[in-house]
């Protein structure tokens, strides 16, 4: 968006210098033939013996049309300069109003993410809170015992730690991840935290359905982006893959990153077998979806398309796999 | 008289281990597992079970599934319990598959050493 802004300022300055420096030769090329006129007019009236007043009068005259002829020059030019500022203003409110219902729409786009995960998130931090809860009633029990038995005391102190731990990894990805951060600033983002924010969220969802996870762990890979807007496109595809792995036999999704020295790969693989070439040239298209009504909008790959895109990345389905395979490519460099 | 085998199965160890705690404080003995194949496997092994306590969502198998299995090839055991948090569970049909109640999560021990009272 900002560099198309800019692409049409840029042509807007070169219209307005072009026409100005268009109307400067073209009134100076003017202005010498009507200088030229005035002197013809001068000779032919000295000739014909004309008055002085009457030779003066002439003169005036035609360096009045000089005059009109510059003036007119201005005129226009300040005219041109404000219909073309106008012009300009109405486009870019155009566009601003643009961007700001694409922000909308990818906002919501990720809470409803997020929302599809919601009964999941609930469980997660469900499960944690049943720990603490039981182990302070169980703690209760054991100091009315005598003698108080310590080693279970100090179990339940690191069960307690831990279950508190899990709850606060959640909110924090949860933060994360749904903050309408559309000005997010490009930085850099360490892929393993990343990842296992998204998995602190997702791991319930997976478990539910049986699910394998093979993720990588501890790559220590930076990428440069968006880190929310990331993290959108890669919840999107493991609930993707989810939703279309759920019911079969064999269930697995598998991430994979790879990184050089131009860019950083990554893939989320499911054990789908992968898409029919019909689908396959419709995905990237807003509204079209293969989900019951009611389950899916259509919009979260074009979505995801618009995403890595503004990185000046690549989002594409590989067909060249034997199961089914999306590869999100961000080059290194920031753009 | 030695007392009957409980049952507890649920993925999360953490509430396998207060459950158990209680249960042992009633004097019984316990078996844990943590899905829902490990526990049929354990059933197979151990014919003495009389209860058992389930969490529904599991990896591999759901507790309500668990419990159809168990209803099918162990008819002899007594009670079957489904411990549920934000699971959707048809209260209604999980007793009509012969599931004796649900106890919600966060779970009240309490309510736990009641079941287990009653058992002999």
């Amino acid at each position: 968006m900002i560099s198309n802004t800019r692409r049409i300022s840029v042509s807007f300055a070169l219209i307005i210098v072009t026409y100005i420096c268009s109307v400067i030769i073209y009134t100076f090329y003017h202005y010498n033939e009507v200088g030229q006129i005035r002197q013809n007019w001068k000779q032919a009236i000295v000739e014909v013996n004309a008055k002085p007043e009457l030779i003066s009068k002439f003169s005036d005259d035609i360096y009045g049309v000089q005059s009109t002829l510059v003036m007119s020059m201005f005129v226009s030019s300040f005219f041109f300069l404000i219909l073309l500022l106008l012009g300009k203003r109405l486009i870019d409110k155009a566009q601003k109003k643009l961007e700001v219902e694409r922000q909308a729409r990818t906002h919501v786009a990720r809470l409803s993410a997020i929302g599809q995960m919601s009964g999941s998130i609930a469980h997660e931090i469900n499960n944690p809170l049943a720990i603490l809860s039981g182990t302070s009633q169980m703690i209760q029990m054991c100091l009315n015992k005598d003698p108080i038995p310590k080693d279970i005391l100090t179990t339940s102190a690191n069960t307690i730690k831990d279950s508190v731990e899990r709850i606060a990894d959640i909110v924090s990805g949860l933060r994360n991840l749904t903050r309408d951060d559309h000005k997010e600033k490009f930085s850099l983002i360490e892929f393993d935290s990343l990842l296992s924010e998204i998995m602190a969220i997702c791991k319930d969802r997976y478990s539910r359905f049986g699910i394998n996870i093979i993720s990588p762990s501890e790559t220590g890979f930076l990428i440069e982006g968006q880190r929310i807007q990331i993290a959108q496109v890669l919840i999107i595809l493991l609930n993707n893959s989810v939703d279309a792995i759920k019911e079969e036999k064999k269930k697995w999704i598998k991430i994979e990153v790879l990184q050089n020295k131009k860019e950083t790969t990554i893939s989320v693989i499911d054990s789908g077998p992968g898409i029919s070439k019909d689908t396959k040239d419709k995905l990237m298209t807003p509204f079209f979806t293969t989900k019951k009504p009611g389950e899916g909008t259509g919009v979260n790959l074009s979505i995801s398309k618009n995403i890595i895109d503004k990185h000046n990345g690549k989002f594409f389905y590989d067909d060249t796999s034997e199961n089914t395979k999306f590869v999100i490519q961000l080059p290194k460099r920031k753009i | 008289m030695s007392k009957s085998k409980i049952l507890v199965v649920d993925d999360e160890k953490a509430i396998c281990s207060f459950v158990k705690f209680v249960i042992q404080e009633k004097g019984y003995d316990v078996i844990l597992a943590h899905d829902g194949e490990h526990a049929l496997e354990v059933l197979s092994k151990n014919k003495d079970v009389k209860l058992i306590l389930s969490d529904v969502m599991m990896p591999k198998m759901t507790g309500t599934e668990l419990l159809q299995r168990v209803q099918e090839d162990y008819s002899d055991i007594k009670e079957f319990y489904l411990m549920t948090g934000f699971a959707k569970v048809d209260k209604e049909i999980a007793l009509k598959l012969g599931a004796k109640g649900l106890l919600s999560k966060p779970l009240d021990l309490s309510l736990i050493e009641e079941i287990i009272t009653k058992l002999d």
